[in-house]
């Protein structure tokens, strides 16, 4: 079944999909305001009428690409191309501005690559195993681990958890309009038939991550984007350097894989974390952000870790790992298939088709970095005034090309001005991207685990995993309600 | 006081009654466990009380002095909401127009205009625009329906 997989993947057509997908990729991730997410989801469309391997390989493309592509703007322009390169930024321009450009674009290049192949090999080994076990997950168990997601994400995204928690709960209220989940029975629509269906995911992340972005630019006056020039000699660094950073890399690659793989945690709060970590743990913590290859390797390691960590609990479980994920999971419904422990059973060869897709992928970034950086840097300089709209024409073709309906359109234009209010109130987005997600995840699993032990909510907490998961839960929401309220209290003090 | 976060409190709390009140309209039969109703009863319950703590934080909060927003400032504000508005009107122009004049025609008069919203401090290029919206416009038709073959609508131009 693996070679299988693997050969299926090794087709001209696909190959070039991997390819073109993977430049996409680094061209979306490496231009500030339009993110890996945009670009994925931009790209689902097209893949409608591919074969489900060459669809998937070219959104897999498209995501490894574009985690890596914000190292060329952080270290170029001093604005990170996608969140997850926030930390480069730190690092890479100043090394970038003391004339070393070229050393930290080759360093974030070649442990982006060593980050997400480490990330890969995890996959190929966990994943089947997980999904083996989450094989006897049952309604209390997706309940469980629904919840939990959406409690860590609401914790996680943004500093304040109240409002994060508003943003689950309005995504998870948006999932009740349409049929309820079990008795069928129309909920929220108000008499309009085009609510009857709910409504879709895909114009809710283009409008959410997409249309939201061009609102933000509106009235924004642009900055002149000058590039850094630079030149890389090979590598861009020293052997020596690279033995260096031997225990920052795998330090950093197990954050990125393991916070990728919680659901809901992605790859900007991977390098956030992984970055933090290893200045605390440097010999020479005060030299972080002043341009030492450390911060850079953690951050860039962490980030493409995270990649493919994320991957785990979307193909053995269908929860998302982050934002990008969820995009990908659509990608996958898209082709009419369900991502979770079934699909190493039904699907083993496109799983395995898959793995070695994002393997290529990986390949070909870093060559096309290295080889290719000219390009990229020329189209960073690409005015965003120009792009922007353009953007949004592939978006509204995106929405309509689903149900061909243009009432998904108008969803989408709901979405981004949703989105937008959204961010001029500080309320993170991904909560409520995820709480769309995973509401019906949660509704069904409690409803059909009620029904299951006829009406108790004790199995819930009595059976092993279930009980486990909501307890860590309940943990998370007391740590974070507990350091909102000393947070609050030392504001106080210090007044 | 943080009027912004006040009027979130607000407008959550709102919501929850909202909710609270629509779900009432639910037709439910459940036999075991909870019904259709439960969950947007709870969603209703905790915006009330997210509403009620974003508040409470916001009272909690110390009396910071506000410094003052002088003229150009307050000019800026207007101007950058005046830009998102055109933004928003574009759009939904270029969505009802797109059944009946197709896809063609309305991205690249959507393109231009937009392009001139965002431009708004720069010379303005107008033949250059025009050009790109065009280009733009039949290349990911083109690139869209023929090789990708999604589907989008043509209108006027057949």
């Amino acid at each position: 079944m693996i070679v299988e997989g693997i050969m299926s993947v090794l087709t001209v057509k696909t190959i070039s999909l991997i390819f073109g997908g993977t430049v996409l990729g680094i061209l979306f991730g490496s231009i500030p305001g339009i993110t890996v997410t945009m670009g994925v989801a931009l790209f689902l469309p097209i893949t409608f009428s591919m074969e489900p391997v060459q669809g998937l390989s070219l959104l897999m493309g498209l995501y490894i690409g574009g985690t890596s592509g914000g190292l060329i703007s952080a270290v170029l322009l001093n604005i990170p191309g996608t969140p997850a390169s926030i930390c480069t930024c730190f690092d890479g321009s100043p090394l970038a501005q003391q004339g070393k450009a070229g050393k930290a674009l080759g360093i974030g290049i070649v442990f982006s690559f060593l980050g997400g192949m480490f990330s890969l090999i995890v996959l190929f080994f966990v994943s089947p195993w997980l999904a083996s076990v989450a094989l006897n997950f049952g309604a209390y168990e997706y309940f469980s681990i629904g919840i939990f997601s959406l409690t860590l994400v609401s914790t996680m995204s943004g500093k304040s958890f109240i409002k994060g928690l508003i943003s689950a709960l309005l995504g998870f209220s948006f999932t009740f309009i349409g049929m309820a989940p079990i008795t069928a029975l129309p909920r929220f629509t108000f008499g309009f038939k085009q609510l009857n269906g709910g409504l879709s995911l895909l114009p809710i992340l283009i409008g959410l991550f997409a249309v939201s972005q061009l609102f933000e630019s509106s009235g924004e006056t642009e900055q002149e984007v000058k590039p850094i020039e630079y030149s890389i000699k090979g590598f861009g660094f020293s052997l020596k350097e690279f033995v260096s950073q031997k225990w920052n890399f795998l330090r950093s690659a197990v954050i990125g894989t393991g916070v990728g793989i919680l659901p809901g945690l992605g790859g900007a709060i991977c390098s956030v974390v992984a970055y933090g970590v290893a200045k605390k743990q440097s010999k020479y913590p005060e030299k972080f952000g002043t341009g030492v290859i450390d911060g850079i390797v953690a951050s860039e390691t962490a980030n493409n870790a995270s990649t493919g960590g994320a991957l785990v609990p979307l193909m053995t479980l269908g929860i998302p790992g982050d934002n990008t994920t969820a995009i990908l999971l659509a990608g996958f419904m898209v082709h009419g298939i369900t991502p979770g422990p079934l699909l190493f059973e039904n699907n083993g060869v496109l799983v395995y088709g898959i793995f070695t897709a994002l393997v290529l992928a990986n390949i070909f970034m870093i060559i096309s970095e290295f080889g290719g950086m000219r390009l990229f840097v020329k189209v960073l300089a690409v005015p965003k005034h120009i792009l922007l709209p353009i953007v949004i024409t592939l978006c509204v073709i995106g929405s309509y090309g689903l149900n061909n309906r243009m009432f998904d359109v108008w969803t989408m234009l709901f979405f981004g001005v949703l989105g937008f209010g959204m961010k001029k109130f500080d309320i993170p987005s991904t909560p409520l991207l995820l709480g769309a997600i995973l509401g019906p995840i949660i509704e069904t699993g409690l409803r059909r685990g009620l029904m299951r032990s006829r009406g108790s909510f004790l199995p819930f907490f009595t059976e092993p995993i279930s009980g486990a998961i909501l307890i860590i839960t309940i943990l998370i929401v007391l740590y974070s309600a507990l350091k909102t309220f000393r947070k609050a209290s030392l504001k106080k003090r210090v007044q | 006081m943080n009027k912004k976060n006040f009027g979130l409190g607000v407008f959550v709390i709102a919501l929850g009654f909202a909710m609270f009140l629509a779900s009432l309209g639910i037709k439910d039969f459940a036999a075991v466990g909870v019904g259709a109703t439960f969950f947007p009863r709870l969603a209703s319950m905790g915006f009330v009380i997210l509403g009620a703590l974003l508040i409470i934080q916001v009272l909690r909060k110390p009396e910071t002095t506000g410094r003052e927003t002088d003229s150009s400032e307050v000019a800026d504000t207007r101007k950058k909401y005046y830009s998102i508005v055109q933004s928003i009107v574009l759009i939904v122009l270029f969505l009802t127009l797109l059944e009946t004049l197709g896809y063609i025609i309305c991205s690249a008069l959507y393109i231009f205009f937009q392009i001139l919203v965002l431009a708004n401090e720069k010379k303005k290029r107008y033949v250059l625009y025009g050009i790109i919206s065009v280009i733009s416009s039949l290349t990911t038709y083109v690139l869209f329906v023929r090789v990708f073959q999604v589907m989008i609508p043509r209108g006027i131009l057949g």
